[in-house]
């Protein structure tokens, strides 16, 4: 065995890995200085601002990818469901919405964990699966459109601002605080990293994987819910859209900032870091009056990018 | 004759299940007809061949990724980006832009399969990326619009039918790749490689099968195919522009396993594929043809996806025992 040629190429894929890390932080932070408008209150809060609603779904989606079950294609829709279910029970008050509307998201979610936990079945079909179900009987329900609150003086609570942040930005800020104490405070949260690290030794000690796997997505649908009724509450309407296209941006946050894609390992602060590190480039992107679609295609290289430092980091 | 049916065989689905699935879904639905003249019109017929002429290549590209164990989600990607470069490049010379946006599909797939052999990584999440990246160089060509296609006369060739009116002729160019795509799966080493592959990938590398190449293969294979189906379509649309994942992916996906590919990989023909498509196209014109709500389908497809992903799931016979020793009781040995 060659041990030492080994170990040599695994330094050099680590430097390799770094230096790519380093250059294309460099770039950011370089053309961010450069940006006129960029290093001004206002824009740093639009940038808190869109990584709030790309984070609050990538928390959810941290559980999922730590978990081992790398990533859910039903996120945004999951979104969209209890952002409708939060405007159409407006007239439960504001509370009362926002618990139907995250009862809504956990259940969602929750269902698919179970059917992943306790089957073994496929994540990503499931996902798929369920974006499906969830955009079928939506548009049943809903029929496609925009469906607007019962009871308009419900959504005032949640536009209520602490100093210079909003509702989004608190939400989100203290979602982090608590998705970090969920996974290194609790059991839990260790549960969660073994069972990513590996289901059966997992299995093996003792922890009931079907039910940890089952909480992860509930806790997953919990951040997705969040984000609906904030997003609804914004919008002052919901529709099955309002989420389309998050889990994309979530699932990038997520590897952006290091979380592992085989499981096992990652942090809520980790997304947070990517989620702000996506929402740099769009602020400097649209600062720079880049179009909507320019910005798809850097999110495409961003993932593929994250993807495969990501992998090539586990080996 | 013993010659004819061996060759039968070999082409075939496995054990002719999904084949029969299709005849069932054809009877039932004659049966809640009733002869109230909704299904049996001959515009049932072409509506479904027509949805199948999409559906179906997607659905074949996905179903070879499908049998190796692996997923592409970058098709959706391929489709919608094929469709524009064809709608592009294709107005003066129609088989010009064919080649340009296939060619783009088997590039595209060609790359994933080389990072994924070459990174050892699952195609999932590297593909989720070749999908985000497609659908934005789709919408930079587009301009977040539809585009049209300005060369009328290939969109009335292909919208032209045969065979009585039951399909048209951009209908037989898929069901020709089909055959062909069967041909080639039975009769070389291709198709064996392949399920080997999919079974056991160390086993089968260790028997002699190049699985690096069967993968970097099978995933070109896929970005080409629905590549083409993305550019006949808007061809015979005569417009390209940006679809939705649920859209193609979702029927592709269930289209394969209804066909008898298995989510476990190892499994599956591209004929049983076949029959998994027009067994979904064959739902939705029958469905369409009572008036039904065509969300229904959606949700339809979707149960079928759940039923199966739980049904392949890895611990399900496990669970199906313990349920079974919780409701009769352990029997004595």
């Amino acid at each position: 065995m060659n041990v030492p040629g080994l170990s040599r190429a695994a330094f050099g894929r680590e430097r390799v890995v770094w230096s790519v890390k380093a250059a294309v932080l460099a770039v950011i932070v370089g053309s961010a200085i450069l940006t006129p408008g960029f290093v001004t209150p206002a824009s740093a809060i639009a940038t808190l601002d869109h990584a709030a609603l790309i984070g609050l779904v990538a928390l959810g989606m941290t559980f999922i990818t730590i978990s081992g079950n790398q990533l859910s294609l039903s996120l945004g829709a999951t979104l969209s469901a209890a952002a409708l279910v939060f405007v159409v029970t407006t007239g439960l008050g504001t509370w009362g919405a926002c618990a139907a509307a995250i009862l809504a998201g956990i259940l969602l979610q929750a269902a698919q964990g179970l059917v992943i936990g306790y089957f073994g079945a496929n994540p990503i079909i499931v996902s798929i699966a369920g974006l499906g179900l969830i955009l079928g009987i939506g548009t049943h329900l809903t029929g496609g459109g925009e469906v607007y609150p019962a009871v308009a003086d419900a959504l005032k609570p949640l536009h209520a601002r602490i100093g210079p942040l909003n509702m989004l930005i608190v939400v989100f800020l203290l979602g982090v605080v608590v998705a970090e104490l969920l996974l290194s405070r609790t059991r839990f949260g260790r549960q969660l990293i073994a069972v990513g690290s590996s289901a059966r030794a997992a299995a093996a000690t003792g922890i009931r994987t079907p039910a940890v796997v089952t909480a992860t997505y509930a806790v997953a649908g919990l951040f997705c819910a969040l984000a609906g009724i904030i997003a609804a509450a914004r919008f002052r309407y919901a529709s099955l859209e309002t989420g389309a296209g998050y889990d994309y941006d979530a699932f990038g946050s997520v590897l952006i900032g290091g979380t592992l894609l085989r499981g096992g390992f990652g942090s809520a602060w980790r997304t947070m870091m990517g989620a702000l590190l996506l929402a740099a480039v769009h602020t400097i992107l649209v600062l720079r009056g880049y179009s909507q679609e320019a910005q798809y295609i850097l999110l495409g290289v961003f993932v593929l990018g994250a993807v495969c430092l990501s992998s090539s980091e586990e080996r | 004759m013993p010659a004819v049916s061996r060759a039968l065989d070999r082409i075939a689905p496995p054990k002719g299940r999904p084949v029969w699935i299709l005849l069932g879904l054809a009877v039932a639905l004659g049966a809640i007809d009733g002869g109230s003249g909704f299904f049996f019109r001959l515009s049932t017929l072409f509506s479904m061949t027509q949805l199948f002429s999409t559906l179906g290549l997607v659905a074949l590209g996905l179903g070879f990724v499908m049998m190796l164990h692996e997923y592409d989600l970058s098709l959706a990607g391929s489709f919608a980006l094929a469709g524009i470069v064809g709608v592009l490049t294709g107005v003066e010379n129609p088989l010009l832009g064919v080649v340009c946006g296939v060619g783009v599909g088997l590039v595209a797939g060609f790359i994933q399969g080389c990072i994924v052999v070459w990174l050892r990584m699952s195609a999932v999440a590297l593909t989720l990326g070749g999908l985000l990246l497609m659908l934005g160089i789709t919408y930079v060509l587009a301009g977040g619009t539809t585009i049209s296609y300005g060369n009328r006369a290939v969109t009335q060739w292909l919208q032209e039918t045969m065979l009585g009116g039951t399909i048209s002729y951009r209908g037989m160019i898929v069901v020709a790749v089909y055959i062909l795509a069967a041909l080639v799966f039975a009769y070389t080493r291709i198709g064996r490689d392949v399920i080997a592959t999919g079974s056991n990938r160390a086993g089968a590398a260790v028997a002699g099968v190049n699985t690096d190449a069967i993968l970097i293969g099978v995933l070109t294979a896929a970005g080409g195919l629905s590549a083409l189906a993305g550019v006949l379509l808007a061809y015979s649309l005569g417009a390209g522009s940006a679809f939705g994942l649920s859209d193609v992916l979702m029927g592709a996906t269930a289209a394969g396993i209804i066909g008898g590919v298995s989510l476990g990989g190892g499994k599956g023909r591209p004929l049983g594929v076949a029959a998994g498509a027009l067994t979904l196209c064959l739902l939705r014109s029958g469905l369409s043809g009572f008036q039904g709500d065509p969300m229904l389908l959606d949700s339809l497809t979707g149960l079928v996806l759940l039923l199966v992903a739980i049904s392949d799931g890895t611990l399900f016979r496990q669970r199906m025992l313990e349920w079974r020793r919780a409701l009769f009781g352990s029997r004595p040995s």
